[in-house]
């Protein structure tokens, strides 16, 4: 497909490529249509990477439902190809060893039990007490303390897509956290704002589960938010089912539907947001599902579900030989100082100097 | 705030008042009476829900098998045991049953000291049987508590509690082998009812008890968060009875009784209150509000109030409320002829209800713990209730006040002119105003007695309301106000004094004469009538001693201005400990005591003293005691059962008090019985 522009950019040195969008349309350009569309289809989104932050804020054994809610959005992430260095888990209440759990270190969420969904691989990054607003908020905008290890920041750039699902207790413009604090709907846009300021996100879907929740996207401002939500203000998103064997709410209503619905996208797919945002008419949801697009900048039909609920891995493998061009390093490079342990042996007194991790010329 | 502020429009108000008080009142309790007891209408209460999110109350499927096989085979052997000897109850074999099961399982020995001592000095010695079941995921920081009581089959009078026993011991061995429980459950088993329960409480906390005299408990979990206390036969029941009432009027958590109504209803099992079946219309909004419902669902409230009002606790439950553990019992009821529940049907909304309260995360706090229940479904909350109960005591509140501005008018009169024509036209605008209204007409006559008494003062009220207020000198005023207090401090001392009496005089009188060769209840009785009769009489003595005259010569609008402000506070106090015991004294003493007043006609005196002793604490415990029993072949028997019931309920009054610190009696005799002997004094005063 995009074979034949390639070569055009044989310059760059490697053959699997992270694009980046601004250096690439002046290519595009100047190509012939047929060639347009085969990238278009191929680099349309702009993002390189994705990240995924996933929040459960309720904490109880009677919230079960919440965390099953979360663990089983987690599972489907990951299983569209977001690896769990970039999904940030935010998980209030350690369900799965709740002394009244009957089925001790699992979480389900169906009343089959089918899936396990706290199965062998799942990395929790905020647990229990963790999850306070306060670490919300500084997880997003990236105000952590130094001390914080990478696998608990959110380590995204401006080329970043992020899904950001949240579920818990929610009301008119607030969402629970624990059982003492709550995020505010205007403190949520300010925190995205910051985040657009800080060039943290190319595009970020909002996704939540919450009783009034679209009161939660309704103060947005930044650019390239998209947002759903379970319910309009003044409805209440409701739970889909018990497992008697359990004795809790299991799963609600809209994440069960949306599952249901990720279960048959696959890495490959072409299932757009449009479609997703279809999932769980009011006759199954009860409360209205509510979704916000002015903020985006393309089109939803256009825009892939992987785009968010995916990892990037646009490999293409190229059957001929690609000849690269010999690159010119500059006279005073630092390369050029550099020596193997043999060849400066005799120089003992050169400082030996690292190279740069990124070639220069590169940048 | 300015109403009360200006004093013109605080002249306003107490105008309005003086004018219409005796209206007023009327219609505030008329209103407060018909409103309250209008409660039970169905679209004036509200349908139970859960507050709780906890609970989840009958989402969990059962985990017991079908069919409860221990069950019935525990309930066969112990049968046996039971039959063995009748007399006793079975603490060595359930000991070592729980023991088989693998549980911690202890005794706890008890004694009870008899309060009168002088009368029998015999000490009373019991057994306690717990075991716990240790939760295996948590560490024993909360209990959860299964309680039957241990009674022997002689004991003919009580439900047997077999059936509860061995279901107790079947749940056990089920509730062992899960591994979710995040609380301990202890299996409690209390000899004597209520005494063997105060004594473990006792123990558990470590609390000590003057007349229980509990022993250590050798183990224990955590802070016990609710107890289910069952009451069951060894035969299959055919419906559920759920008390609640616990010591003091005190009542468990609505939610922990709206738990245990929807999970016998799971069950299909009949649940009920005080025997009371209820009409499923009622419960359900559509059509419960025929007169048929209403009256059913009046009399289950009245009922429940009856029992409330007592203080005394209706079952083992009563008593671990006084620690704050939520608790109610469940008795198990067999009536011929009706579906029966069997004990696998009971076990499972035991397990389910254990199950529940196995979900809590915090102690019960969500729902009402001040509440009255027409039906098992319905209920009626503090704030239905408290404002028609608040328009009752009003009642007697209004002319308390009115009386005490009358009182505190009469230094304003010695201070005006003495102007025969003011006080004409005053007369003369009041007669316009009030003729038919022959309350302020005496009132006037009052006004004149004291006139003549004090020359110089004859200045009526309506001057100062009309704005004249005069500047009067404070000390002269204070001078005034003393000495009228100073008049009835000697009848206030005197009811006060006699009301401690009555209630030290049972102990007191069982020490100072040791050997009369009579039975404690009858002791009692007669002490306690012996005070009654000899408090009749004070007035008389007073009167004596007072002045020659043959009179009381005191104020009687400020005593009974006094009188009628401590009832008020008496009653609205009680109102928010004991809601039923404060409506039934105010439902029947405020009338009579608002009404009371001196005057010369000696029949209508005779009448208000006759009301009096109506009203009296003697005569309603005796009330209380006939209609407890009255469906009577004749109305002799009436009276005789009726006289035997009270002697034990006072009986029984006086022991509550000495054991499980149960304060009804105290309230009777130290605070209502005062406070009527202060009424008492009233008619005896002459009115000139």
């Amino acid at each position: 497909m995009a074979t034949p522009c390639i070569n055009k950019f044989s310059r760059l040195t490697a053959v699997v490529f992270i694009f980046s969008i601004s250096c690439f349309q002046g290519f595009v350009y100047s190509n012939s249509a047929t060639n347009v569309d085969s990238v278009e289809d191929f680099f349309k989104s702009g993002h390189t990477n994705n990240w995924a932050v996933l929040v459960d804020t309720s904490r109880f054994w009677f919230n079960y439902r919440h965390v099953a809610n979360v663990l089983s959005v987690y599972r489907s992430v990951k299983r569209l190809g977001i690896p769990d260095s970039q999904i940030i888990l935010m998980v209030a209440d350690d369900m799965a060893c709740n002394p009244r759990n009957p089925r001790p270190a699992t979480v389900f969420n169906n009343a089959n039990q089918n899936i396990n969904v706290y199965g062998d691989d799942v990395e929790v990054d905020y647990r229990g007490y963790e999850v306070t607003v306060e670490n919300f908020i500084r997880v997003l905008t990236g105000r952590l303390p130094p001390s914080t290890p990478r696998s608990k920041r959110l380590l995204s750039d401006e080329r970043s897509n992020i899904l950001v699902y949240m579920t818990g207790h929610g009301g008119d413009g607030f969402l629970k956290f624990q059982d003492a604090e709550e995020v505010s709907s205007v403190e949520l846009a300010d925190a995205f704002e910051q985040m657009w300021q800080k060039q943290r996100y190319h595009e970020l879907f909002f996704m939540i589960d919450t009783c009034q929740a679209e009161s939660m996207f309704q103060k947005f401002y930044s650019p390239n938010l998209l947002a759903v939500a379970s319910s309009r203000v003044g409805e209440d998103s409701l739970s889909h089912h018990v497992d008697p064997a359990l004795g809790v709410y299991v799963i609600d209503r809209y994440t069960y539907y949306a599952l249901e619905f990720l279960e048959t996208v696959k890495p490959g797919s072409k299932k757009t947001m449009a479609q997703f945002f279809k999932v769980c008419p009011k006759h199954h949801c009860i409360s209205t599902v509510s979704t916000r697009t002015d903020l985006f900048k393309r089109n939803v039909t256009d825009t892939l579900l992987t785009d968010f609920f995916g990892g990037v891995r646009n490999v293409e493998l190229l059957t001929e030989t690609v000849s690269l061009d010999k690159i010119d390093l500059p006279p005073n490079n630092d390369l050029t100082n550099s020596c193997s342990k043999d060849s400066c042996a005799t120089n003992e007194n050169t400082k030996f100097t690292f190279p740069d991790q990124i070639p220069k010329v590169l940048i | 705030m300015g109403f009360l502020t200006d004093e013109k429009q605080r002249g306003r108000l107490i105008t309005l008042l003086e004018r219409h008080h005796h209206k007023l009142s009327l219609l505030s309790y008329i209103i407060g009476l018909g409103g309250f007891l209008a409660l039970a209408y169905q679209p004036l209460n509200a349908s139970t829900y859960f507050s709780e999110n906890a609970l989840l109350p009958g989402l969990v499927e059962t985990e017991l098998p079908r069919t409860l096989d221990s069950a019935t085979v525990y309930r066969k052997e112990l049968e046996e045991e039971m039959k063995t000897d009748t007399k006793l109850s079975p603490h060595k074999w359930i000991y070592s049953k729980f023991r088989e099961l693998g549980l911690e399982t202890f005794t706890q020995n008890f004694s009870v000291v008899y309060p009168f001592k002088s009368v029998s000095a015999r000490v009373v010695a019991g057994e306690n049987v717990y075991s716990i079941l240790r939760a295996r995921r948590t560490a024993s920081t909360e209990a959860l508590v299964l309680s039957v009581p241990l009674r022997p089959l002689a004991n003919k009078a009580k439900t047997g509690t077999g059936g509860g026993i061995a279901l107790a011991l079947a749940l056990a061995k089920e509730f062992k082998q899960k591994p979710y429980w995040s609380k301990d459950i202890i299996f409690l088993f209390t000899d004597f009812d209520e005494i063997g329960a105060m004594a473990w409480l006792d123990g558990y906390h470590q609390t000590d008890s003057q007349y229980i005299i509990a022993n250590d408990l050798e183990g224990r979990s955590g802070a016990i968060i609710a107890a289910i206390n069952l009451e069951l036969p060894l035969e299959n029941v055919n419906y559920f009875n759920v008390k609640l009432e616990g010591l003091n009027g005190q009542l468990p958590n609505l939610d922990l009784v709206n738990l245990v109504v929807k999970l016998c209803r799971r069950e299909r099992a009949q649940v009920m209150l005080h025997h009371m079946s209820e009409d499923r219309g009622y419960i359900h909004s559509e059509h419960g509000d025929t007169f048929k419902d209403y009256k059913q669902a009046l009399s289950t409230m009245l009922k429940m109030m009856w029992y409330q009002a007592s203080g005394a606790p209706s079952g083992n439950h009563g008593l671990f409320q006084k620690f704050h553990i939520e608790s109610v019992s469940l008795e198990g009821v067999v009536k011929k002829g009706q579906r029966q529940s069997d004990i696998h049907a009971t076990a499972k909304i035991i397990e389910g209800i254990f199950r529940s309260l196995n979900n809590l995360l915090e102690r019960f706090h969500q729902s009402f713990f001040f509440y009255l229940l027409p039906s098992t479904s319905r209920y009626v909350s503090i704030g239905m209730y408290m404002p028609w109960f608040g328009l009752m005591a009003l009642a007697g509140l209004i002319q308390g006040i009115v009386l005490w501005l009358a009182t505190s008018e009469d230094p304003n009169k010695q201070e005006g002119e003495p102007l025969a024509s003011s006080k004409e036209t005053s007369d003369a605008t009041m007669e316009n105003k009030d003729k038919l209204d022959e309350s302020i007409s005496e009132r006037e006559k009052d006004n004149n007695a004291i006139t003549r008494e004090s020359p110089g003062a004859s200045e009526d009220d309506k001057v100062q309301d009309s704005g004249d207020i005069k500047d009067i000198p404070e000390d002269q005023e204070e001078k005034n106000g003393k000495k009228d207090l100073v008049s009835i401090v000697p009848v206030i001392l005197v009811a006060m004094l006699l009301g401690w009496m009555a209630h030290q005089g049972p102990e007191l009188l069982t020490r100072i004469m040791p050997r009369f060769r009579i039975q404690t209840e009858d002791m009692i009785l007669y002490s306690m009538l012996a005070i009654f009769t000899a408090a009749l009489v004070y007035p008389k003595l007073m009167k004596k001693k007072a002045s020659e005259s043959n009179i009381l010569n005191l104020n009687w609008k400020l005593l009974k201005s006094v009188a009628l402000v401590l009832q008020t506070l008496a009653l609205t106090s009680l109102s928010l400990m004991n809601i039923s015991l404060a409506f039934f004294l105010t439902a029947l003493m405020v009338p009579v005591t608002t009404l009371v007043r001196p005057c010369n006609n000696r029949f209508l005196r005779l009448l208000q003293m006759a009301a009096l002793v109506l009203v009296s604490p003697m005569s309603l415990m005796l009330m209380v005691g006939i209609i407890s029993s009255v469906p009577q072949d004749s109305p002799l028997e009436l009276i005789t059962q009726g006289f035997a019931n009270s002697k034990e309920l006072i009986f029984l009054g006086v022991m509550d008090a000495h054991l499980f610190n149960a304060w009804t009696e105290t309230v009777i005799t130290a605070v209502v019985f005062p406070v009527w002997l202060m009424f008492w004094a009233i008619p005896w005063i002459d009115s000139n």
